[in-house]
């Protein structure tokens, strides 16, 4: 736990990080793909398998990819964690914070995997 | 001789009186918690569409046709409305904090601020949904 602690400066740059990535790029993307996409609002050619690949597995795509997914996954850690602590779950914040901590490294790991695969 | 300060006297936390849905400050602020679930699953949705574009054009296609699907959309509109909430929220937070007076420069005019986060939101998102949509690239 002491650890977790004396790197409180981190999950805070992360936290921030990956807020304000998933403000400004989260609900369009998900727009995008989770929704005009599948429901056919946009034309064959702008979801075809090729395009959408391509956007995707280029150097910048990637970099967008890994950084938003990863970041977002410890901005969400650090505000559950701080959500069980305010709600009276502080002698149990280590387990936690391990926990939400691990998953958003895992989160971070399996993102970097797959992008990785494109 | 030094002494030590006595400790700043604090009063106990207060519990709300009734059910926390009948405040709209903590009701805001569960919400806002809750949001880091609803982020983290709209990235394990577009998570699955790298592994499906990493996989095949058939994976792919596949994908979309599971996200068309009515749990697919059951499952995707919430998380949009979550993370629009969310950027909402945030972008609000965003714009007040550079207004706390920090040393000597005057802070920002609220305008200024609010033009550069709520615009910055919709010229990214535009930007994005033409990507997407085949309009440019």
């Amino acid at each position: 736990m002491k650890a977790i602690h004396r790197l409180e400066p981190l999950w805070w740059l992360l936290f921030g990080a990956g807020g304000f990535l998933a403000a400004m790029l989260l609900p369009a993307l998900l727009f995008g793909v989770g929704i005009a996409a599948p429901q056919g609002w946009f034309s064959e050619y702008a979801i075809s398998f090729h395009r959408v690949h391509g956007l995707a597995a280029n150097p910048l795509g990637r970099l967008l990819l890994v950084a938003l997914v990863s970041l977002t996954f410890w901005h969400s850690a650090h505000h559950l964690r701080h959500f069980a602590l305010d709600l009276g779950l502080r002698r149990h914040q280590g387990p936690i914070s391990v926990g939400l901590y691990g998953l958003a490294l895992l989160g971070t790991l399996v993102s970097i995997a797959l992008v990785g695969r494109l | 001789m030094t002494t030590q300060a006595p400790p700043t006297p604090t009063a106990p936390a207060r519990v709300p009186d009734g059910w926390w849905l009948e405040h709209p400050r903590y009701r805001n602020y569960v919400f806002f918690a809750a949001t880091g679930v609803v982020l983290s699953a709209a990235c394990v949705v577009l998570l699955f569409g790298v592994h499906a574009l990493a996989t095949g054009h058939a994976a792919w296609q596949a994908y979309l046709a599971n996200l068309g699907s009515v749990p697919g959309q059951i499952l995707c509109w919430p998380l949009l409305l979550g993370t629009l909430f969310f950027a909402v929220r945030w972008l609000r937070v965003g714009v007040k904090i550079p207004q706390v007076p920090l040393g000597p420069l005057p802070a920002p005019p609220a305008a200024a601020l609010w033009a550069a986060h709520f615009g910055g939101l919709l010229a990214l998102s535009a930007l994005l949904l033409l990507i997407l949509s085949g309009v440019i690239l």
